[in-house]
């Protein structure tokens, strides 16, 4: 009786050690992917910002083509110049200070943990 | 007895796997957490030395244009002073039978003047702490606003004590003080015609009255003493990252003691990152071919007769520098390995490898 009783007891424990072990490696599994998409997704913001305060409009083109950044004012690159697909303008001394920059963003994928949005900035400046 | 004691001794043992499991996989989603934080951070040392090597590279153009632009003016004065000095014989002095002219001495004072005056605008634009000093605090904002919450190490810097960098003080020197870059002035000889005034109001003094050439040098436009300087600027950004969150990679002080930090030269948490841009397509002025091998720093084709002592060439002389002074300097991002196999005054690569103050002494290690 006591031992039976002691069996009974047991019986189920592994399934339910295992069930909690899974859910919390899952979760840390999730969590592993959802940070992978938020480190994707800076990266995304951050190789956008760069290039689109450098090329402007000349960066991204076809659809997505100044969806996903936004830029004040003009780059130091641009398409209307003569050479492969644009060239840089003349740095004219007459504009000092000067300041080229572009805001980009993207989210990480919306999973148990949400989805955050990353917004990135990058600058050209003389002050 | 035996089953009994079993049953005691297993008691607590999944609480002691579960908290080895926790252990192992919140240190794994450490790992992964730190590993998100040193690639974003990498990127973001990349991009604010690339935006700080190319803010000073664009400072740098501005530069250059605006030399150009001084250095057409003086061109512009040289060109000026010359035809009025040639479109006329000047009269000498009465009773003096020789070549003196006090109308023609009083105007080639003021174009002396004149000359002087730019030359002095010229050189202190020019001059190591007005050009250089300007880029660099361009470059210095650039990398400040773009990695604000980055802490950056007296590692960051733009190469200016390296003498292999075109940003060192003595890389380019003219007259003794440090320029951004080399330059040298031509002094030109100008050639003109003086009529003796032999007619005295007592007689004839039986001079022949023939005009005659007086030659004069001044100082005026800037040439290169070199084919092409390379004057790119380098970045070596390094900073330690301060998380807000989870502060494991680092140390923000920059000293040991994260996991999974790196850097080129030990064993602490700083990261580094290498921009290099150079200004291009324009031309303060000529170059100086040194291809006349009788010794003489002629410039070829284009101030020919001038510079050498000749008489001056009507035709041409002034019109074809023009060409040689374009102020439309641009700016871009460039590679270290740009260079390799180049033969050129500074090389970013050799520039690395003497890196004096920075962390960074392998240009193999970077790829862009």
């Amino acid at each position: 009786m006591r031992r039976g009783f002691t069996t009974k007891r047991r019986r189920g424990q592994a399934a339910v050690e295992t069930m909690l072990l899974t859910f919390m490696v899952m979760v840390v599994l999730l969590g592993v992917v959802h940070l992978f998409s938020l480190t994707w997704g800076t990266q995304n913001a951050h190789i956008r910002a760069r290039e689109a305060a450098f090329h402007g409009d000349a960066y991204m083109t076809g659809v997505k083509a100044g969806t996903q950044y936004t830029q004040p004012g003009t780059a130091p690159f641009s398409t209307s110049l003569p050479g492969p697909g644009g060239n840089y303008t003349v740095a004219e001394d007459s504009i000092t200070p000067f300041e080229f920059s572009a805001t980009a963003s993207d989210e990480s994928r919306d999973d148990l943990f949400g989805s955050q949005n990353i917004e990135v900035s990058a600058k050209i400046t003389s002050n | 007895m035996t089953k009994r004691s079993s049953i005691r001794a297993r008691g607590g043992q999944a609480a002691v796997l579960i908290a080895l499991c926790m252990f192992s996989l919140v240190v794994f989603l450490a790992f992964a957490t730190n590993m998100g934080i040193l690639v974003n951070d990498k990127i973001r040392i990349q991009n604010a030395a690339d935006m700080g090597a190319y803010s000073a590279a664009y400072r740098e153009a501005q530069i250059l244009n605006r030399l150009t632009r001084i250095n057409q003016e003086i061109l512009q004065e040289a060109k000026q002073c010359r035809q009025v000095l040639e479109s006329r014989i000047w009269q000498g002095v009465p009773c003096e039978c020789q070549a003196i002219a006090p109308d023609a001495d009083a105007f080639i004072q003021s174009c002396e003047a004149r000359l002087q005056s730019l030359e002095s605008q010229f050189l202190f634009e020019a001059e190591y702490t007005s050009s250089v000093g300007s880029m660099l605090s361009a470059g210095r904002a650039a990398l400040d606003a773009n990695v604000s919450d980055l802490s950056m190490t007296s590692g960051t810097h733009f190469f200016e004590t390296s003498a292999a960098s075109p940003t060192f003080q003595g890389s380019g020197i003219t007259k003794s003080v440090p320029t951004l870059t080399s330059f040298e002035q031509l002094q030109s000889h100008f050639d003109y015609f003086v009529m003796p005034s032999c007619a005295c109001l007592a007689g004839c003094c039986y001079q022949p009255q023939v005009p005659r050439i007086q030659p004069i040098t001044l100082g005026t436009f800037f040439v290169k003493p070199d084919t092409d300087p390379d004057i790119w600027v380098m970045a070596e950004a390094s900073g330690a990252m301060k998380s807000s969150y989870l502060d494991i990679a680092y140390s923000p002080g920059g000293g040991d003691g994260g996991y999974f930090g790196g850097s080129s030269s030990g064993s602490d948490d700083v990261m580094t990152a290498i921009g290099v841009a150079k200004p291009f397509d324009g031309s303060v002025g000529p170059t100086i071919p040194y291809a006349n091998f009788d010794g003489a720093s002629r410039l070829d084709g284009i101030a020919a007769g001038n510079n050498d002592g000749s008489p001056i060439q009507y035709s041409f002389n002034f019109l074809i520098p023009e060409n040689y002074m374009q102020a439309t300097y641009r700016a871009r991002l460039a590679g270290v390995h740009e260079w390799d196999g180049v033969n050129s005054d500074f090389n970013p690569a050799a520039a690395i490898a003497a890196n004096p103050v920075g962390r960074t002494r392998d240009a193999s290690r970077i790829h862009h």
